[in-house]
């Protein structure tokens, strides 16, 4: 891993985000950068990831090596994998949080269905935290959400929730929804969509620019609307096919010759003026960097 | 007074050809030529719809099939994250009560539905699963 090579800007610096989405306002952002990390799947045991440990050391070296470093990681769930046991279960989320403590980074996280469909969230709360709640960093707002753990859905309760705390915040404010799944119908078959999204994003609309950031999908795909932008993180566990045809949604076995093909993490820089640049690092181009060297 | 009635001829006819309705005198004979047939308005139901198997065909393709199938026999597109698939909802002994409750409440990974679909959905949502363990008429061959 060297240095800046971090940083290996197969820059989507803006590929899917639009420069200047943020632009319009805003008085008072402090710029800083963070990462978003996804689907990490500590525990799984299988050919799609021979070794999920190591390829989120990987990614944790990678973030390492940024320079500046970040102030902070937003995980957009799946951090384990399931398993059927609350034994197993509870090992796995202890693993992956002394793997993110190691970094001396703080993070935050949100749910997705392999951490929390089980048991509706009981230990995921007990094991990584609240599964949804509001932070505010630099002058952005954060509302990370749980849209997995009754079902692909944000639901009566927690919208209830989300209608309160947005009148406590400016909407002119730049702000970014972590969730795992998407707030659109990407995929309904493949449950990559939220089903009640339309009516989370509504309490929106007066809102001058929203992002979205979500992952489940195991790949870099966005959608912008006039004022929401959505747009997923790399997986660094394995990559998934994209929706074409109405089949079983399956797991590829890990390439022999690439093994890191499709995995990384977004790095995200948010300016003084509240615009988003945001670069991607996959995992693969940081090995082929350690070969070389 | 022919003279008179001559030029007060005159003046009308000028009036109806460049007067301001002119043209509604003019075109109105011809009208017919050129109206539209009305455009239909959509129907507008008075009342809330009603609990209908349609409805719950439409709502299982968006809440249930990812896991359940097409068929409703558990081969859906979509694993469990236990990679296991989810429960065949064919072959059942009909128990709308017990299914409502199920489809609002969840069990183990089956969502709480209730959290998002209001009465009727969830009717019709039982409405479709009980027409998918009807027993299906018998060919006369």
């Amino acid at each position: 891993m060297r240095g800046a090579a971090g940083l290996s800007a197969v820059a989507a610096v803006l590929g899917d985000l639009p420069r200047g989405v943020f632009a319009q306002k805003s008085s008072g952002i402090t710029p800083f950068r963070f990462v978003h990390l996804s689907d990490t799947h500590i525990g799984y045991e299988g050919d799609a990831n021979r070794d999920v440990a190591g390829t989120l050391d990987r990614s944790l070296m990678a973030i390492a090596a940024l320079n500046p470093a970040p102030e902070f990681i937003v995980v957009t769930g799946d951090l384990t994998q399931a398993a059927e046991t609350t034994t197993v279960r509870k090992a796995r989320f202890v693993a992956f949080r002394s793997k993110m403590e190691g970094t001396g980074i703080p993070f935050y996280c949100v749910p997705g269905e392999h951490d929390a469909l089980m048991d509706r969230g009981e230990l995921y709360q007990k094991a990584i935290g609240p599964l949804h709640y509001r932070f505010e960093r630099g002058g952005v707002q954060f509302f990370a959400l749980d849209n997995v753990s009754r079902g692909f859905f944000v639901g009566d309760e927690q919208r209830q929730w989300l209608a309160q705390e947005i009148h406590k915040v400016d909407p002119n404010a730049p702000t970014i929804i972590l969730a795992h799944a998407p707030l659109y119908d990407l995929f309904v078959p493949w449950n990559w969509y939220t089903y009640d999204a339309q009516q989370v994003l509504a309490l929106f609309q007066h809102f001058r620019s929203v992002t979205v950031l979500f992952g489940h999908i195991h790949q870099l795909m966005s959608r912008r609307q006039p004022h929401v932008i959505q747009a997923a993180g790399l997986s660094t566990a394995w990559p998934l096919p994209e929706p074409v045809g109405l089949e079983k949604l399956e797991k590829w076995p890990q390439s022999a010759s690439d093994p890191l093909m499709g995995l990384g993490l977004r790095v995200i820089d948010v300016g003084a003026s509240g615009d988003m640049a945001v670069n991607t690092v996959l995992l693969s181009d940081e090995r082929r960097e350690e070969a070389s060297s | 007074m022919r003279k008179v009635l001559w030029v007060l001829g005159v003046v009308a006819l000028t009036w109806a050809f460049v007067g301001p309705r002119a043209h509604v005198a003019l075109a109105q004979p011809f009208q017919h030529f050129f109206r539209r047939s009305p455009t239909p308005k959509p129907h507008v139901p008075a009342k809330p719809p009603a609990p209908s198997v349609v409805l719950g065909a439409r709502l299982y393709v968006r809440a249930c099939e990812s896991c359940h199938g097409p068929k409703g026999n558990g081969e859906g597109f979509w694993s469990l994250p236990t990679g296991k698939n989810a429960p065949a909802l064919t072959g059942l002994t009909p128990n709308a009560a017990s299914w409502m409750q199920t489809i609002r409440d969840g069990r183990g990974m089956m969502p709480a539905w209730g959290q998002v679909l209001n009465h009727t959905e969830l009717q019709s949502l039982a409405l479709y699963l009980n027409s998918l363990n009807k027993p299906l008429v018998k060919s006369p061959s």
